[in-house]
């Protein structure tokens, strides 16, 4: 459904961050992108919906194939409306409720009228479990109460794919499992995302595929069991004994 | 001569009927200069080229030299060159002035204000498929306001005061009619003093409001 080819990504003529990324992903497929800090995990992530302009590369959804170097003003706006995203720090529009972050882009991006946005949202916040939390304004929630509301936002624009952040590592321990369980719960309905994520249990659990990057290339990938315990890169062996050895 | 309580108690009414004139040139006067700072400070931010230069020199221009000249420049100087500003009067060149002049205090403010809000929330705009114009408009503008709200109110504050230098292109506002109540009484420090408690009771009145507005906008910041 979806496909990057040869992405390409450099900051102010250093090193590259991504180094020619070629990756494919199903309608309804998980998949998990694991590896060093630095290693442009992240930056895959934002350049999916342009949120960093790469230099060279195209991403092809549904088809429709964008040459991301160079998008056009509506093949970027195309691309975003197609994906949504879930960030580290959630994000979350401060001057407006939770039940207004959600509808937020109902309203003004597809065009729904504002009393049918706000009962789309309230179900959304019903479904992530905060429907009391309706007109509570983020400073005044919890980390993990805020990540669940920038999830519903995400959820809310019902994307071919979700792109997720390091969407935990931002929290407190204590809001941790209640983040990841909405996940799990997303995943169950076959909803298509890309996760980049230090939760290494997390990742075996939910993803049908694991993706190991480092250097700004992918190094390797396969299904969690054997990535996990059949490695066959070393450099992927060295990364997990790192990880797991605590 | 002592002070005459009752000319004094007598020329207030008389000075409130102008108070009407100097609020409409303040009023007007805000609407132009916070429309024309919030566009430029739009420009400044995105640096939009040539324009956030020339922007700059306009800002430069306007900050750098005094709001009197500024309004003889344009009353007085300006229609010796440009002809089609001969016919201009004094209130509209007034309102002009002091938009221009504000403006480029505001803009500044603006662009700080805009520079403070955290990135994550344009790009959160962004993420939900929103235009960069339309993420300004709903995220971006709205919370800037709530910061730059209380530099802006002290503007608005000067502003209202700065109407009084309008009474030397010849509008007949406030100040003209104390002075001329002044001169033709003699009565100075009645007529000064009346004017200048009207002035500071209406800026005390704005002061409230912002003080409400504060509380309004910093609602949602509460935890």
């Amino acid at each position: 459904m979806i496909k990057i080819r040869n992405l390409t990504k450099s900051f102010n003529g250093s090193a590259p961050v991504l180094n020619g990324i070629d990756l494919d992903i199903e309608e309804g497929e998980i998949v998990a992108i694991i590896g060093p800090s630095g290693t442009g995990k992240s930056t895959l992530l934002r350049c999916v919906n342009l949120l960093e302009t790469p230099d060279a590369g195209s991403i092809s959804l549904d088809g429709e194939e964008v040459p991301v170097a160079h998008a056009s003003k509506e093949q970027t706006l195309g691309l975003r409306r197609k994906t949504s995203f879930v960030f580290q720090n959630y994000g979350l529009f401060l001057h407006k409720t939770a039940l207004e972050n959600i509808a937020e882009g109902l309203i003004t991006v597809w065009k729904q009228p504002k009393a049918e946005a706000y009962k789309k949202a309230q179900a959304i916040l019903q479904d992530i479990g905060l429907a009391d939390k309706a007109d509570s304004y983020p400073a005044s929630l919890s980390g993990g109460q805020q990540q669940r509301v920038g999830i519903g936002r995400a959820m809310a624009s019902q994307s071919k794919i979700m792109l997720f952040d390091e969407p935990t590592s931002a929290l407190d321990p204590e809001w941790v499992g209640e983040v990841l369980q909405l996940i799990k719960t997303l995943a169950t309905r076959k909803q298509t995302m890309l996760i980049v994520t230090h939760e290494m249990r997390f990742a075996r659990e939910v993803a049908d595929r694991v993706v190991f990057m480092e250097g700004g290339k992918i190094v390797e990938q396969g299904p969690p069991a054997q990535l996990f315990d059949q490695p066959k890169d070393p450099r992927t062996r060295a990364f997990l004994q790192r990880v797991t050895s605590v | 001569m002592g002070f005459d309580v009752s000319y004094f108690l007598e020329i207030i009414p008389i000075l409130l009927g102008y108070l009407g004139l100097t609020m409409k040139m303040a009023s007007l006067g805000l609407v132009i200069a916070l429309t024309l700072a919030t566009a430029m400070a739009i420009v400044r931010v995105f640096k939009v080229p040539v324009l956030d230069w020339i922007v700059q020199v306009v800002i430069s221009f306007f900050r750098g030299t005094p709001l009197l000249v500024q309004l003889f420049l344009l009353y007085y100087g300006l229609p010796q060159v440009f002809p089609v500003l001969v016919g201009i009067d004094a209130f509209t060149a007034a309102v002009i002035g002091l938009s221009l002049h504000f403006s480029a205090y505001m803009a500044e403010t603006i662009r700080a204000a805009i520079l403070g809000i955290d990135r994550s929330q344009m790009e959160a705009a962004l993420s939900i498929g929103q235009s960069p114009a339309m993420a300004m408009r709903r995220i971006i503008l709205p919370q800037a306001a709530r910061i730059a709200l209380p530099s802006l109110m002290n503007q608005f504050i000067d502003m209202i005061k700065s109407t009084s230098l309008a009474f030397t292109l010849g509008v007949v506002e406030l100040m003209a009619t104390a002075q001329m109540e002044a001169s033709s009484s003699f009565r100075f420090f009645e007529s000064f003093l009346a004017v200048a408690l009207i002035y500071w009771v209406v800026v005390v009145l704005f002061t409230q409001l912002q003080l409400y507005l504060e509380a309004k906008l910093s609602k949602a910041y509460q935890r």
